[in-house]
């Protein structure tokens, strides 16, 4: 009956030799590699600050002209436009602008990294069922493990920083590109995709000229559920004992203060990106 | 007139083995048998058409008879499962990858029956996209697409979008955009069959003016007769995937090969199709308006109607008189062949 009620695990002897194993090999390989890997990263580190130094040393009135601009651009509406300035306005007023130049230039570096990896992979995966076969379940499980799972070994190989944080934002945030990408793509109406075909369109100019416009409305959807779901990147910009400090030491109040910046943002963005579907 | 396109023992099968059902085809199984016992479908059987040069050869037939499968192997959109498609004598089925574009940029272009506009391209983007893949400079290609524009009677439209416009608006950009590359193959896939019944009749006209200037080779397909006949120089009708009859719509109204064509012809206003030449009867001097032999019966007894004389002399390119014919000769003509038995019925 024993077999019933309780499940044949492994002894505790070997569950520990198994952890140990685990662990010694990989602290060997943060040990041998870890250096080399950083080394692969640091372009990126020195980006992101770079990107970063640049919007903090953007004088304020010009930066908020500059992405009013782009949102004009974005959405061609005067309301949009305004809602811009208002929360950006709002944002200094209230003490948090270095912050938020910290969070703009990580979302803003995520975003192009997530759009340059991640649409490729969707177009490939649009190309070929078999592609679309083994990506899916990366995919899921990208999206249905929690970020702080696969930060730690990030954390453990590369320590506590910018680029961790970046690499969680980008595993976070690039399966809802690909699949969208993807998706737009073959949803593309087949008869649109046949006139390209029949004036002899190659390949490419299928792609440029054909599928990718058609697929913007949702490739733009998942843009914009990327950038919702930049909080994450706060998790790594704000150095996680920071934050854990934080949220320890001070009062819902003060609390308040970083999450309304991080909605104006957020709703900025949201707004830009929605209005191309 | 001589061939331009011609298709040889052309067979497509649609189904995971299609080599093998082949076989089977070609000892005689029918398209039910195939259905039924190896679930495969047979979309074109023997198909044998000489398309002539610069003349509107209209492909009929009703849904699922294999028209638009047929078009898109004059262009090779559909591979065929065996066959040959030749056009100025070049295997079309031989092109590489690369001959092929070439072939659909320069030679065959081709209009939808649902338009298939890049909803993201004004009007005129849309009418310089076969350029644009051509590698036609940019100032050029936009001065040609704005001619043809222009001619399809769309100036002004330019910088809309095809969601702005009406389906007839749009078939006409779609027009427009085949015409622009200048291809001497003009392939319409029910090209005004999602129009309303005026707006078809404006295309029809549309198409016929360009046609007596631009001389195309145009391959029609459609499912309406009356369409067919009114634009066809020939006509081929398919059905079941099969090439039932062709010929001039003469041909077709007045001799029907099977009780299936007669069928569809009985309720045709045969005045629009049948020409003098076809009806009238050698020359016994009679006086009377001077019509030409390609004149249609019912223009004819308009002009007869109307002249003081009951006759009309007939006369042929030269200026020669060929025959007379009568008011009767073009009422009778223009009468349905089953007149007799319906007013019996009454």
């Amino acid at each position: 009956m024993e077999f019933f009620t309780e499940f044949p695990a492994l002894g505790r002897r070997d569950l520990r030799d198994l952890r140990l194993a685990i662990d010694q090999s990989f602290k060997g390989f943060s040990r041998e590699y870890g250096e080399q890997i950083e080394a692969l990263f640091d372009p990126l580190l020195q980006f992101l600050i770079g990107f970063e130094r640049l919007l903090q040393a953007t004088p304020w009135p010009i930066f908020i002209l500059v992405v009013c601009g782009l949102a004009w651009l974005a959405s061609r509406s005067i309301r949009i436009v305004i809602g811009t300035a208002v929360s950006f306005y709002l944002i200094g007023l209230f003490g948090m602008w270095e912050d938020t130049m910290s969070t703009v230039s990580m979302i803003a570096v995520s975003t192009i990294l997530c759009l340059s990896v991640g649409l490729p992979i969707g177009v490939l995966m649009s190309r070929s069922d078999r592609a679309q076969s083994i990506v899916t379940p990366i995919l899921d499980v990208m999206q249905t493990i929690p970020s702080f799972v696969y930060l730690i070994p990030v954390v453990m190989l590369l320590g506590i920083g910018k680029v961790p944080g970046l690499i969680a934002v980008v595993i976070y945030a690039i399966p809802p590109i690909i699949r969208l990408t993807n998706l737009g793509i073959r949803l593309v109406d087949s008869e649109v995709l046949e006139a390209a075909d029949a004036f002899g369109a190659n390949p490419w100019q299928r792609l440029t000229q054909v599928q990718i416009p058609l697929a913007l409305p949702n490739i733009f959807a998942g843009v914009n559920q990327k950038s919702n779901h930049h909080d994450v990147a706060r998790d790594g910009r704000d150095r996680i004992d920071d934050w854990c400090q934080w949220i320890g030491t001070t009062g819902p109040e003060s609390g308040l203060q970083p999450v309304s910046c991080n909605g104006f943002v957020k709703w900025d963005g949201d707004r830009c990106t929605r209005h191309h579907f | 007139m001589t061939t331009k396109i011609e298709i040889k023992s052309l067979y497509k099968i649609f189904g995971p083995d299609a080599a093998a059902m082949m076989e089977k085809v070609r000892s005689g199984t029918t398209k039910e048998q195939l259905n039924d016992e190896f679930n495969h479908v047979l979309g074109l059987n023997n198909i044998n058409l000489e398309i002539p040069d610069q003349g509107i050869q209209v492909v009929m037939g009703l849904s699922g008879s294999g028209k638009s499968t047929l078009i898109r192997h004059i262009n090779r959109l559909i591979e065929p499962t065996s066959g040959e498609v030749w056009i100025d004598g070049v295997n079309v089925l031989a092109m590489s990858d690369a001959e092929l574009r070439d072939f659909r940029r320069q030679r065959a272009s081709m209009v939808f029956q649902k338009f298939a506009l890049l909803p993201h391209r004004t009007v005129l983007e849309n009418t310089q996209y076969g350029l644009e893949i051509q590698g036609l400079a940019e100032k050029e290609a936009k001065k040609r697409a704005r001619h043809w524009i222009e001619r399809v009677g769309l100036a002004g439209y330019e910088e809309n979008y095809p969601g702005q416009l009406s389906g007839g608006m749009q078939q006409r950009v779609g027009l427009a955009r085949a015409l622009a590359t200048d291809a001497d193959i003009l392939l319409m896939d029910e090209a005004f069959s999602a129009l309303d019944p005026l707006i078809r009749t404006d295309m029809q006209n549309i198409l016929l003016d360009l046609q007596s200037e631009l001389h195309k080779t145009i391959v029609f397909i459609t499912h309406d007769l009356e369409e067919a006949l009114r634009i066809g120089d020939r006509i081929a009708i398919l059905r079941d995937g099969r090439v039932i009859q062709q010929g001039t719509p003469q041909q077709i109204v007045l001799k029907p090969k099977d009780d299936y064509i007669a069928d569809f012809t009985k309720d045709i206003n045969r005045g629009r199709v049948i020409r003098l030449k076809t009806i009238m009867k050698s020359d016994n001097g009679q006086q009377g308006p001077e019509l030409s032999g390609d004149m249609l019966v019912e223009d004819a007894a308009q002009l007869v109607t109307d002249s003081p004389s009951s006759h009309a002399r007939v006369m042929d390119g030269e200026g020669r008189c060929v025959g007379v014919v009568n008011i009767t000769d073009l009422i009778r003509a223009m009468a349905r062949p089953d007149i007799e038995s319906r007013i019996e019925d009454l």
